[in-house]
Order: C-alpha cells, then structure tokens, then sequence
C-alpha cells in the first residue's frame, strides 16, 4: 500500500508556502521557480493549482520520452527521471496531465517531485492541508476527478509549465 | 572582490524614462546596511533627489519600489513591495505598501530597489526578465482597467507567470485618489502613486525572476521564521485574521460609532459569507487574510474579485450607507479595476452626500444626478466620474483640500483630512488617546497602517480584554495603565505610538507584511528583537535590537525632515478638527468639540512627549540636530540647517528608563 501525495485544488490559497519550502529542501535557497511543486495561479478566477507529480500508475510522461529516462519503480511506485539519460528534450512536459513537470531555472534539466524521499515537506507545511501525504486507499476523493475537473485549465495555461521554451 | 549580498540581491535598476536609459548600479553595502531596504532605501533617497521645489507630478519626482532583505524569503509573510514618493494629494513624504507577488519576483530577478525618475514621451511598461530589462510600448494598454492590463502584458509577454505592478484609468487621469495594483487586488493606496506614475508614462511593471534569494545562515533562518509563525498563530487576534482578516472587525460597535454613521447589520461580516468562496494569502504568508468571494445572483450577478476590507467597507458602508454587501464587493472590484485607493471614494461620496443633503449643493451641481444616502447606482457612477476627472467627478476625486476649494460655498467645513490625506468626519478622536495622536502626527497624512496601536483600542475588541491590556502594559511599560486606560495623557502612551511607528517602519523596510508582526499580533507576533534576528540570519550582518532601533529611527526622522522642507509643523500634527482650530483660531463649527473625551491642551501634552521622544523640537515639530546626529544622519541636519530650517536646542531631557528597552532582548 503506497502512500501518495493529494492536493485538494479547490481549497488552494495560492499563499506559495509549499513551493518556497520546497526550493529550500532542494537547493538551499528561497526560489519558487526552482521547486518541484508550482502554483500555478488563474487569478481571475480564483483558482491556485499547486502542480505535483501523481507518480501515477501508468505515467503518460514515460512513453513520451523518446529515451525512456523516465522510470516507474515497481516497488515504491515512485516516477523518476534518470538524468544520466535524460537529453533535456522536454518532450515529457506537454506529456503530464498534471503540469507537474518543469524546467529548472539554473540548471535547465526538468524537475519533478521526488516525494523528499518518502517524506514530502511540502504536505507537511501546507498551512491548510491542501497537501496531504495519505495512504491512496483513503483519498476522499479520486485523483482523476480533479484532472476532469480542472485538466483543460492546466492545460491551457500559458507558459508557466506546459509551454516549452519559455524558460 | 567584494563581500557577497545574502537577503539583498545586490543591485539598483536606475531607468530614466525621459532618455530611455536604463542603469544596473550595486547596491552599496554599508547604504544597504544601513537603511535595510524597502522604504528605509526610498526614503533616503527622496530625501536627496526630490527637494520642496519639485511638484509631484513634476517629472523631477522620484519613484522608488523597494524590497527589503527579508522579501521572498520564508521570512512570516514576505511578499512585500514599498513605493516612496512625493505624493499628489499631500505633496508631502509617502510611503506605500503592497502585498501579493511582484515583490519577491522583482528580487527573484535580481533588484533591491527600482528607481523611476524622468517621463516617458509616450506610454511604455517596464519589462524586467531577470538581468534582460527594456521599455516596451504601451500604447495599447492606456485606457485599460488593471485586470486587462495583466491579461494583455501576460499574452504579449506570452508568459502566464508574469507578476505585475500598474496602473488603471484613475493613475493615467493623475487622478488624487489613484493607486498601484499588483496582481489583482494589492495595492500601494495611499499618496495617490498611479497619478505619479502617469504623469511619467508608466503604465506597468512586470517582472520576472529566477535566481532566488539566498540567506547568510539558511538552517537558523527557516527554524527562526517556523517558530515565529507557530508563535503568532497563539496570538489571540490569529484566529479572526485568518478566519476574516480585518473584515471581522466590521462588525465591532466602537469602530462603527468612530465612522458615525448607523449600524448597519446587513454589512456585519457573517453577512458576507455568502460569497465568500474561500480565503486567498498573498505570497508566504500562513495567515490569508484575503478572500476570493463570487456574487451569483441578483443585481450585483456575476461580480468576482478578492480583498475586501474593513477600512473599504467602512467608510463607503457606515459612512455612505451602503447596505448590500453584494455591492460592496462589486465596488472593490471596481476600485481594483480602475486603480482607485478604495477607502476614498467613501470618504469623498460621504461628504458629497451631507453636501446635498444640506442642500448646499444640487443637481445642477452633480450632473444631474440625486445624492441620497445609500444610493448603490449613484455612488457607483461618481466612482467611474472621479476615476476619469469628469464633471462633478473632478471635484470628489479634489476632496478633501482642493475639491472643497474648487466647490466653495464653504463646502471644506464638511471636508475632513490630516495633512491634506483624507478622511471623513471627526472619528480620530473617538478611539482614544494614542489612536488620536498617531493619527495626526503621522508622516504621510491620517492614516492607520504606519503607528496607530488600533489592536490595542480599549473595550474595542472581544481579543483584547481589559485585563489582558493591564498584564501587557505592566510587561511592556511597567505601568497597566498605558494600555489600560483609553484616554488621558500617560506618557507611555507617546513611547507606545513611538514604538508601533517603528515596528510598522521595520516590517516596511526589512520586507514583511506588518500583519505578522506586533502591528496585528501584539502579544505574539514579530517584535523588535525578531526584527534584528531575523536580519541578522538572513543577511549575515551583526543587527542588535539598538541597530534596528536606530535604522527606524532613521526612516522617522527622514520623512520628518523630508516633510520639515515641505512646510509641514506642529499645527499639522494633531488630528483633523484640532488642526481645523489651530489653523483658523476656532473650532469647526458643525462639530461639537465638548463630547470629545480629549482636549487640545491634553494632545499637545502627549504630543510633545512623543517630539521628546523621537527628538524633534518641540516648538515646531522638526528634528533635533543632536538627534539626527546620533543616528547618523549629519548630512540632513546639516541641510536643514543650510534651510534655516534647524531648530535651536532644547534643555536637556533624560527619557524615563523603561522596562520596554530589555524585553525581548537575549
């Protein structure tokens, strides 16, 4: 039984606590452009869309790599990106329902949630448990129904992370 | 090789609209040290750029958009922007803050501090991507509202993550009661800076970044601010900041009868609920104070926005009767649409509306149209005529000095302001003593959000008991009373507005929201010795709880001086209807100056306190040679001086030693 990350989209205040800790985990500084998870914030319509990868059962990014760099661990479930044969074709981008893949400012290698190794910061500093780190059997509700609910949105946002080469 | 900035980015972007030229200058590390950012750096600035021969529209003035070291970091609520100028409706000093998201991009991209000076022969918006910064045209923004302006920028700019700064119709028609926007709904209200930045050509800022800001002691730092935020979240006035945020004090009888109008129960902010879909936080912060409210049916269907609050709602509902709280989040919108600082259209609207109701003026006087208390379309159409300066427009936008001028019929006896920044009626005197004498010898005109202790109004507040008021005024002053008691002239009333202006100074300059400090959370938010930690782990300078001191010291007396040049005296600071009677040797008829629980003489006793404390001359109001000698500022005594400005020493004063002076520091 793995436990997954859920964010609950509709509650998100758009506040960048978890982006901000995120990027202090993983390199040492206080920038959201460089975390794993973006909000990515439709303003006019009150909606904040903290992107995460889903380490989804069958990750639509995988195939489209055409370097197959993107590996599903059968046991932890975790989705990771080999990046010895990662050639930064970013083809896998475009490929996530989620909008959870994005380029790494300084590096220019693309980044996704590692899961902090089995213990997420960002659900744990969520300050009104948008993110929560649970056990996917006990979801309140299927990840699924948010990607129908809010995947054209995701979609459709310019530049910030579906959009190549804006960065 | 010089030393490398932690908190700082490191860099002044000096762009002159009038040549196009645009200069990337280091920031200076002792300048920085200093004057710590945000405002301290604006302040400073002005101080030497904009003398009193400049007009603020005058394409001399000077804008400044400041960051302090503490923004975009996970510093409680980092996501500050400062904006200093001259202002247009006082033509005094103003200092302007706003929340959201552009402050820590414009660090991301690498900039402490972006100066505008000059005017641009035609409309352009500064386009800043990290170290790539240009002017781009901006023909086909002019005229837009904010909202538009955003989408358009981000569209052009194809980039959705784009943060923004501008100005709507009100800062392009240098209307007085104009702002800037950032993101949709945070604004830099006071001073009128969108006329500024229209009077330049400026219509946007939007920025970019990608390089982060890094710390000079990152563990302690993050384990700091997690423990400040734990901290304040014990603070009993956390739990209505989060829940409403300053909407949940719309409901409070006190804050009612100071705006003078009736209860109205239908604006009590349960009644708000409705439409509000969910809270909304502006960058870093663990309280959300905003809401995003939607109105799906009746008149007001369709209206979308975010940021209500009190002071919005106050003055257009208790003072103008607007009732429906549909239509006050319909308002807002508009505000925030058309660039207009939202608190005066209901001061001005209020005052038009006694006018009328006086029969002083009429229809033919406001284009035809029917001033009665509470009208919702009515007001809503003087609000789009003050945004565009048209017919009776013009004069509401003028209040509450140069409207009531241009009106005559002795209009300005109805007219309420503190250095020519308005308000409405007489409540600064009903708040209490220190409520009253922050209000009048703010910096900036009238004005809440730069001293005044309202957190601690007695009776006020369910949050702030009478008992807990004696146990902190005990903690803090040694005497129960200072807080205690809500009127009279304690002296540590004086030393109490003395330390909120600095608290509020320090948030403004080192880059967080004021609401996650003392200014909000007095008991448990951020204090003075949380300041010089804090800055002392981000940027690896050695700050003691003297320094910080020292540095809002500093920014005090800078914007006193700065308003010393301008003319600004004793006279103008004291609340509006005492300055009213100083000014024309009698009290304002139509206010009846017995019911008020403090009197001329007993303000200038605190007032002169409080000169003694933040070492003006108490004659005059200006600051003392010998104080702005201390902290470091020989140059600008040396200005005033050269002015004949500088005023004669005074006798000695030893300030009573003060319990206050060791709390909280280690």
């Amino acid at each position: 039984m793995s436990k997954v990350l859920y964010v609950d989209y509709d509650r998100c205040n758009g506040c960048e606590l978890c982006a901000l800790h995120c990027s202090f985990a993983k390199t040492g500084t206080f920038n959201p452009r460089r975390s794993r998870v973006q909000v990515i914030g439709w303003e006019e319509k009150g909606l904040f869309v903290p992107a995460l990868c889903q380490h989804c059962a069958n990750p639509p990014c995988a195939p489209a790599c055409p370097e197959s760099a993107i590996i599903k661990d059968g046991k932890t479930g975790t989705v990771s990106i080999d990046y010895a044969t990662c050639k930064d074709r970013f083809s896998c981008i475009p490929a996530c329902p989620y909008g959870a893949i994005t380029i790494d400012p300084a590096t220019k290698r693309v980044i996704q949630c590692d899961l902090c190794g089995g213990d997420p910061v960002c659900a744990k500093v969520c300050p009104i448990g948008v993110i929560q780190f649970v056990e996917e059997e006990k979801l309140p509700v299927k990840r699924e129904a948010y990607l129908e609910k809010y995947g054209e949105t995701l979609a459709s946002m310019p530049g910030r992370v579906v959009k190549e080469g804006s960065r | 090789m010089s030393a490398p900035f932690y908190g700082w980015a490191g860099c002044i972007l000096d762009v002159d609209l009038t040549s196009g030229k645009i200069v990337k200058k280091k920031l200076d590390k002792d300048f920085a040290v200093k004057y710590i950012g945000g405002s301290g750096f604006g302040v400073r600035l002005l101080y030497d750029e904009v003398g009193p021969d400049i007009d603020p529209l005058d394409e001399r003035n000077v804008t400044y958009i400041g960051q302090g070291p503490l923004s975009g970091t996970l510093a409680p609520a980092s996501g500050r922007y400062d904006i200093v100028s001259k202002a247009p409706i006082t033509g005094i000093f103003n200092r302007t803050n706003g929340g959201g998201f552009f402050g820590p991009e414009m660090k991301y991209a690498g900039y402490d501090l972006i100066i505008i000076r000059g005017k641009s022969p035609k409309p352009v918006y500064l386009w800043i991507n990290d170290d790539h910064v240009e002017l781009r045209d901006a023909k086909h923004l002019w005229g837009k509202d904010t909202w538009e302006t955003q989408r358009l920028i981000r569209e052009e700019l194809n980039d959705h993550s784009v943060r923004t700064l501008k100005i709507g119709p009100a800062g392009e028609n240098l209307c007085y009661c104009s702002c800037i926007i950032s993101d949709l709904a945070r604004a830099a209200g006071r001073g009128s800076t969108g006329a500024v930045w229209g009077s330049k050509n400026l219509k946007a800022i939007a920025a970019r970044g990608t390089k982060g800001v890094k710390v000079a002691k990152p563990e302690e730092f993050v384990e700091y601010c997690n423990m400040l935020v734990q901290r304040f979240k014990q603070d009993p006035y956390y739990e209505m900041h989060s829940a409403w945020g300053t909407l949940g004090t719309v409901s409070t009888p006190a804050l009612i009868a100071k705006y003078r109008g009736p209860d109205l129960p239908s604006l009590h902010h349960q009644n708000f609920a409705p439409f509000m879909k969910k809270n909304i936080a502006c960058f870093g912060c663990s309280i959300h104070c905003s809401h995003w409210y939607e109105v799906h049916e009746g008149k007001y269907k369709g209206t979308v926005g975010e940021g209500l609050e009190a002071v919005c709602t106050l003055y257009s509902g208790v003072m103008a009767r607007m009732a429906d709280p549909a239509w006050q989040c319909t308002f807002n919108t508009r505000c925030n649409q058309l660039g207009v600082h939202n608190e005066h259209p209901g001061e001005a609207i209020a005052w038009a509306f006694r006018l009328y109701q006086e029969g002083i003026i009429t229809k033919a006087d406001t284009d035809g149209l029917e001033l009665t208390w509470g009208n919702e379309d009515v007001f809503l159409e003087l609000l789009r005529k003050m945004a565009c300066k048209e017919g009776f427009g013009k004069i509401l936008d003028g209040y509450p000095v140069r409207g009531p001028q241009w009106l005559g019929r002795n209009s300005e006896i109805y007219a309420s302001h503190n250095k020519g920044n308005p308000t409405y009626g007489d409540g600064e005197l009903r708040l209490g003593s220190s409520w009253a004498l922050a209000q009048g010898c703010n910096t900036r005109g009238r004005d809440h959000l730069t001293g005044a202790p309202w957190n601690l109004t007695q009776g006020m507040f369910k949050e702030m008991p009478d008992e807990l008021l004696a146990k902190l005024g005990q903690e803090r002053y040694g005497d129960p009373a200072v807080l205690a008691e809500k009127w009279g002239t304690n002296p540590g009333k004086a030393r109490l507005v003395y330390d909120y202006e600095h608290n509020c100074a320090l948030a403004d300059m080192s880059g967080v929201c004021k609401f996650n400090a003392e200014y909000a959370f007095y008991e448990k938010g951020i204090h003075l010795d949380d300041f010089a930690r804090l800055l002392t782990l981000a940027t690896g300078v050695s700050y003691t709880v003297q320094d910080v001191v020292h540095a809002a010291e500093r920014e005090m007396l800078l914007e006193r001086s700065f308003n010393a040049r301008e003319g600004i005296r004793k006279e103008d600071d004291y609340p509006p209807l005492y300055t009213w009677q100083l000014k024309h040797g009698k009290p304002n008829p139509i206010y009846d100056y017995s019911q008020y629980k403090i009197t001329i003489a007993e303000l200038t006793t605190l007032l002169d306190e409080y000169y003694r404390w933040r070492g003006c001359d108490i004659a005059t109001g200006i600051p003392l040679k010998s104080k702005l000698e201390e902290v470091g500022l020989k140059d600008v005594a040396k200005d005033l001086a050269r002015r004949g400005l500088l005023p004669k020493p005074p006798p000695v004063f030893t300030p009573p030693e003060n319990p206050q002076d060791m709390l909280h520091a280690d």
